[in-house]
């Protein structure tokens, strides 16, 4: 177990080792930044001195060896735009983002299972229909789309929520609930074939005619190991989630690292971008891990190797 | 064939045949602008007696046409996208999984950095750097989803070449490209599919969500996800706008994930684990 948890750990950082070559790569490919930055009237002196000051005038190597040095010391270097560091900006965007992550998967989970179970046990009746109904839309409907969608019906049409900004719990709502019907789509069929595979299984024939009451059977026991795969597919959804973070707080104007990104992106703010992109990389990544460590103390038959 | 698998096929024929017979199927010219007509709403008399059947955007466009040649976007890039992924990641998939150590760990390794990084964000900069172009668009989504075709080609691969016939092959002096192709491929179509098909709906999505970002379709090309971003400031005056796209995205997606489920479905339980 513990030498399982330091393998992955290592895998880690070579994973963000590879992610860091690959955003270099990029920033090499971006161009020269100077033209961004500066008034288009600028001088041939001022744009030299630009580079210097951010360090591009460098040989290539250098500055990727000083990327990685600056970065294990937690330096991502400084924000073209805001001409600060960039990894404070992040970090300040961070716990939006999170919010809404969270509050996504919890409105995802706390929905999807009990209408996954529900699904199971009345398979065939118009509970099943309604919920692989629910189901394709969900994964089908853009985020994008069905955000522009909710914020014409409840915002401009109800005057029941607000569209925009995170003021108050109100403005949560929205945004989390849009970003997680797709997460609700995908933990509900894996829900619902999971419990149908379990109920199917001659132990739970054995405890039902052993008379243990229908509640015990379903949800001690069938939805218990049913749980393993469904643990799995909570933890992927969560990398979805971010990524659908950038689109769903660009719909809200959601002060996340999301919307960060994209504006980043626009402005071609690369030492933000990349800061962005490692701090959602580490954040994947640790979930995943934390998720197979739960799978497993879930079901003693996987092994950890 | 299943309801599933009939009504999957027939919403991609009807994008098919809307992306191959655009220009004689659509009412009016999908650039043409009449500023008179702005924001008309569905069933406005048009000019040359045409109905206007799904109303006209802020510079009086016809949406219904701007919808008909969105699907080529559509179509060219999830094809093309995921065509090209399927080309690089299949083979480095089967390289890792017959090539010996090196190779595995090499295309395990590359697979696990690029899909440790969310796709939209990776996307995101791929296209600012390469620039807003449907090549490009089918270059980013292929730059990374290889990765996806590579990870299930090679477990596929681990359980197939254990089989005898693979043995086989060997002792019969037959060359390992050659089982490969004739032998283990063959055996390998049904998952892929399966995958492609997934794939394919995916890439619908995220064109679309890059084109509302603006990073997409270049600006004068129609497209949904362009679409939905232009009608997005008109949404509390023109509802139509974002409809007609939002619904072309998501019929499309539905048929690919539809023909996706019917292929799984006819091969189960054999992809129970490997194909999510």
């Amino acid at each position: 177990m513990t030498a399982y948890v330091i393998r992955r750990v290592m895998m880690l950082f070579v994973t963000l080792l590879g992610v860091m070559t690959v955003l270099f790569v990029l920033r090499t490919q971006i161009g020269d930044p100077t033209i961004f930055l500066l008034p288009p009237d600028a001088t041939e002196q001022a744009r030299l001195d630009l580079l210097r000051q951010l360090g591009l005038d460098r040989p290539l190597m250098e500055q990727f060896w000083s990327f990685l040095g600056n970065a294990v010391t937690g330096d991502l270097g400084r924000s073209w735009r805001y001409d600060s560091p960039a990894l404070p900006v992040v970090l300040e965007a961070f716990p939006a983002t999170l919010l809404l992550a969270f509050s996504a998967l919890s409105f995802g989970v706390l929905t999807a299972i009990p209408l996954g179970v529900a699904a199971a046990l009345r398979r065939d009746t118009w509970v099943d229909t309604f919920a692989s109904g629910l189901a394709v839309i969900g994964q089908a409907m853009p985020v994008y789309w069905s955000g522009l969608l909710f914020i014409l019906l409840f915002s401009t049409t109800l005057r029941w929520l607000p569209s925009m900004g995170a003021e108050g719990w109100l403005a949560l709502i929205l945004p989390a609930v849009t970003l997680g019907l797709n997460t609700m789509a995908r933990i509900m069929r894996i829900t619902r074939s999971s419990m149908l595979d379990v109920l199917g299984q001659d132990f739970v024939r054995t405890i039902r005619a052993k008379g243990l009451p229908e509640r015990i059977v379903l949800f001690k026991h069938a939805l218990r190991n049913a749980a393993v795969p469904i643990v799995a597919l909570v933890g992927l959804q969560l990398g979805s989630l971010l990524g659908g973070a950038v689109l769903i707080e660009t719909v809200f104007s959601w002060p996340g690292v999301g919307r960060l990104a994209v504006n980043a992106v626009y402005s071609r703010d690369f030492p933000l971008v990349q800061a962005v992109a490692l701090l959602v990389t580490i954040t994947f990544s640790m979930v995943n891990l934390a998720v197979d460590l739960i799978a497993a103390s879930l079901n003693p038959q996987i092994r950890l190797d | 064939m299943n309801a599933k698998g009939i009504a999957g096929l027939a919403i991609l024929a009807v994008v098919a045949i809307a992306a191959l017979f655009a220009f004689w199927i659509s009412p009016f010219d999908p650039n043409e602008q009449d500023i008179l007509q702005s924001l008309a709403p569905p069933l406005t008399p048009g000019e040359g007696g045409l109905l206007h059947l799904l109303g006209t955007d802020r510079l009086g466009q016809d949406v219904l046409s701007r919808v008909i040649y969105g699907s080529r976007v559509s179509l060219i890039v999830a094809l093309g996208a995921v065509g090209v992924s399927a080309l690089v990641g299949i083979p480095l998939g089967l390289a890792a999984g017959f090539g010996g150590r090196v190779p595995e760990s090499l295309v395990l390794v590359a697979t696990d950095i690029v899909l440790s990084i969310p796709f939209v964000l990776l996307a995101l900069v791929l296209m600012a750097v390469l620039g807003a172009s449907l090549v490009n668009l089918i270059i980013a989504f292929a730059l990374v989803r290889w990765a996806q075709f590579a990870r299930i080609t090679y477990s596929l691969s681990l359980e197939i070449r254990e089989k005898e016939y693979v043995l086989v092959c060997r002792a019969a002096g037959i060359s390992l490209i050659r089982t490969l192709i004739v032998h283990v491929l063959p055996n390998m179509v049904g998952p892929l599919m399966v995958v492609a098909t997934l794939e394919l709906a995916y890439a619908i999505l995220m064109e679309a969500g890059l084109s509302f970002l603006g990073l997409g379709a270049p600006p004068e090309t129609p497209s949904w996800g362009g679409m939905l971003q232009e009608g997005r400031s008109d949404l509390d005056v023109a509802w139509w706008l974002t409809t007609a796209p939002g619904i072309a995205i998501m019929l499309t997606a539905i048929g690919y994930n539809f023909i996706g489920d019917w292929i799984r479905d006819r091969l189960d339980p054999r992809l129970q684990g490997i194909v999510r």
